[in-house]
């Protein structure tokens, strides 16, 4: 499947409370392995749960982990937005 | 005798399962292969001693982290007849990935899934059988923290442990990229998870505690409430060590030594006795230090303040544990040295602790306070003081932005901010003391040696009135001086810097004797030596130079690499001599 059919976009550009599909993660393999250890997997749903204020970090969160990230990672995780 | 690892992700109970499995008897030690030293014990399981060893937590095996290299180290060179992999109940889709990644090691180990108590209240079933049957291991559901499920958990890795035949290194190679997905597909097909998990405690108080107008304001005043928590107890303490010294000194050594040529008392005296001083006085903030740090870093807090401070951090290379570290620094740089242990990755560890000597520590504040009243008027001292506070953060920015990119600068910045949890205080306690035996272990030496040379150097030829300039150290300063005169700084001051080298509470007796004033009449006789740019100028560089002995002894220690370490005495010499030279020459062309 094409990623335009899907509507893939980065993590970064999910809206505040909106949940998606993990389809992408950072090519990396250090940093792919540690985002699959905080449960960040292929096919796992993530949430957007806060950003902090003047910040670019945010929060998500992955079944019962919360985790904070910065925009340079979340833009390497790319998600299909699932309706609300 | 046959040896357990413990292994775990981070925020598991990993320390609370390890202290509730050996109680006190644990001691760090050194282990073939690892440059880091490792908390081990022996306990008795089923009548056979065993050797169980707290590995770091880690979130895989072949991760690119310091803590995942000490533990491919470890199990590289030490054999190991089993493992107990501790675990999460509560998040265990994720971390069943290490139970995996454990058992293709070949080694025999045991599951045991902590905060029980946790998903029991967030209606998390686990079908433990079916869970053992697919994953091949025993698996004890327990609480560490009330100690349910504990003797089932002694049970399982007494046997085995009995059953146990390998004994061998193992060499943990690259995991396998499915495994995560083969862990995800185990964890559905044996937990039971309830639809919504949503208001938990955990999301509630991050509500408060992340708000977006009062997360940062509330950040600083619980930084603030452990600051003086610190330091507040620390100084009765501190105190009551040094009167502690001073009765040992005057009742029993200086009696003693009556006898000693002059030379020797003066080295037992004020060489090797001040040398020891110096190491105690550490040793109570250590200890209030790591108490009220694992206080802070067991309830989930430090990596919020992480995430909220990140914005200020990230430019610099660094992240909101260092600016948590650092702020500490501003009671006594040795412990948030040391404390920057909680950070994984080795590069920001380096970083923070570059800067962490630029913040204006007590014993520093002592120095300028006393300048600072005798040298400017009452109005004017505030903002002198105010002023160095500016300067000590600017320097530790400046620094950051210069090293960030030899150091940290690729690192990524994702952070587990795992559940509010409520410590155990024996834990917490059991952490902070063996905070304490490590420094004793690694810095004495090194601090007493150094404390040694400068009393030789101040002391030698033994003939000469101590610190003048017919000993070492003033032949020293008339070489120094051509370095020193640009900064407004004359030679008597510049052999109270070397005496600042060791401690800086040491610099102001230093000045009295120097002066030979006595306490009460050195504010005088300072004010009559210089001025105020002169005096500003000193304190430009008490303030950027080496803080003590001490965290030179401790940047050693936690990095184990001298051209560091140099390079952590040295930039910030040149940085405080540039400082000082600019400062001198200019206030001079304009007010002096
Ligand atoms: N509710 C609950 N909390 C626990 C349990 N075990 C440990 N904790 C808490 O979890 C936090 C982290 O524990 P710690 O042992 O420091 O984790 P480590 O990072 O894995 O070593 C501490 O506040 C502990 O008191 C448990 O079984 N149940």
């Amino acid at each position: 499947m094409d990623e335009q059919d899907i509507g893939l976009l980065s993590l970064n550009d999910l809206p505040l409370g909106a949940r998606g599909v993990i389809h992408e993660l950072a090519d990396d393999p250090g940093l792919q392995s540690r985002m699959r250890a905080l449960g960040l997997c292929h096919g796992r749903i993530v949430q957007v749960v806060r950003r902090v204020r003047f910040g670019t970090t945010l929060q998500v969160r992955v079944g019962n982990t919360d985790i904070a990230l910065r925009a340079g990672e979340a833009a390497l995780i790319g998600v299909e937005q699932l309706a609300a | 005798m046959k040896r357990l690892a413990l292994l775990g992700m981070p925020n598991t109970g990993k320390s609370t399962f390890f202290n509730r499995l050996t109680g006190a008897g644990a001691r760090t030690g050194n282990w073939p292969g690892v440059t880091v030293d490792l908390l081990a014990a022996k306990v008795l399981l089923g009548g056979d001693m065993v050797e169980v060893v707290d590995l770091p937590g880690v979130y895989n095996l072949d991760g690119y982290g310091d803590d995942e290299r000490v533990v491919r180290e470890f199990l590289g060179a030490n054999p190991v007849d089993g493992l107990a992999i501790i675990t999460d109940a509560t998040q265990l889709d994720r971390q069943l990935i290490l139970a995996l990644q454990a058992k293709s090691f070949g080694l025999p180990g045991v599951l045991l899934v902590n905060m029980s108590d946790e998903a029991r209240s967030l209606g998390i079933e686990i079908d433990l059988p079916a869970l053992e049957r697919q994953l091949g291991l025993s698996v004890v559901l327990l609480s560490a923290r009330n100690g349910e499920g504990m003797p089932a958990a002694r049970q399982s890795l007494t046997s085995m442990l009995h059953d146990s035949q390998v004994q061998g290194a193992v060499s943990p190679e690259a995991a396998d990229p499915d495994l995560a997905d083969k862990a995800y597909q185990l964890w559905s097909d044996t937990v039971t998870v309830p639809t919504t998990l949503n208001d938990t405690l955990t999301t509630r108080l991050d509500r408060i505690m992340l708000h977006r107008w009062f997360g940062l304001p509330l950040f600083f005043l619980i930084m603030l409430g452990v600051f003086q928590a610190v330091y507040t107890l620390g100084a009765p303490l501190q105190d009551l060590v040094a009167s502690a010294l001073d009765w040992g000194r005057g009742q029993v050594l200086e009696p003693l030594v009556t006898l000693l040529p002059g030379p020797v008392a003066s080295f037992i005296l004020d060489g090797l006795y001040d040398g020891i001083g110096t190491v105690a006085s550490f040793l109570p903030v250590i200890l209030l230090f790591f108490i009220f740090m694992s206080l802070v870093e067991g309830s989930g807090y430090l990596s919020r303040a992480a995430y909220l401070t990140d914005m200020i951090m990230a430019r610099a290379g660094l992240d909101g544990r260092s600016f948590v570290m650092q702020l500490m620094g501003f009671g006594c740089n040795v412990p948030a040295l040391m404390g920057t242990r909680i950070m994984g990755a080795r590069g920001l560890r380096l970083l923070t602790m570059l800067i962490i000597p630029f913040s204006l520590c007590s014993a520093r504040l002592q120095v300028f306070v006393f300048l600072v009243t005798a040298l400017f008027s009452p109005r004017a001292a505030p903002l002198v003081l105010f002023s160095l506070y500016l300067f000590s953060f600017g320097t530790a920015f400046l620094t950051a932005m210069l090293f960030k990119r030899g150091l940290t600068h690729k690192e990524p910045f994702l952070l587990e901010l795992p559940p509010y949890r409520l410590p155990v205080l024996r834990v917490v306690t059991m952490r902070a003391w063996h905070e304490v035996s490590h420094f004793l272990k690694k810095a004495t030496l090194f601090i007493i040696a150094g404390v040694v040379l400068v009393w030789f150097l101040t002391h030698y030829p033994f003939d000469a009135e101590p610190a003048s300039m017919e000993t070492l150290a003033g032949t020293l300063s008339i070489w120094m001086e051509p370095l020193f005169s640009p900064l407004g700084i004359d030679r008597l001051m510049s052999i109270t810097l070397l005496f600042g080298f060791v401690a800086k509470e040491v610099v102001l007796g230093a000045m009295a004797v120097i002066y030979s004033s006595g306490d009460a009449g050195l504010a005088a006789a300072v004010s009559g030596q210089m001025n105020w740019i002169q005096a500003y100028s000193f304190m430009l560089f008490v303030l950027v130079y080496t803080p003590c002995l001490s965290t030179i002894a401790v940047m050693q220690q936690e990095s184990r690499d001298w051209r560091y370490t140099t390079i952590a005495v040295v930039w910030p010499l040149t940085l405080a001599w540039v400082m000082s030279l600019v400062f001198y020459q200019v206030a001079t062309y304009f007010w002096g």
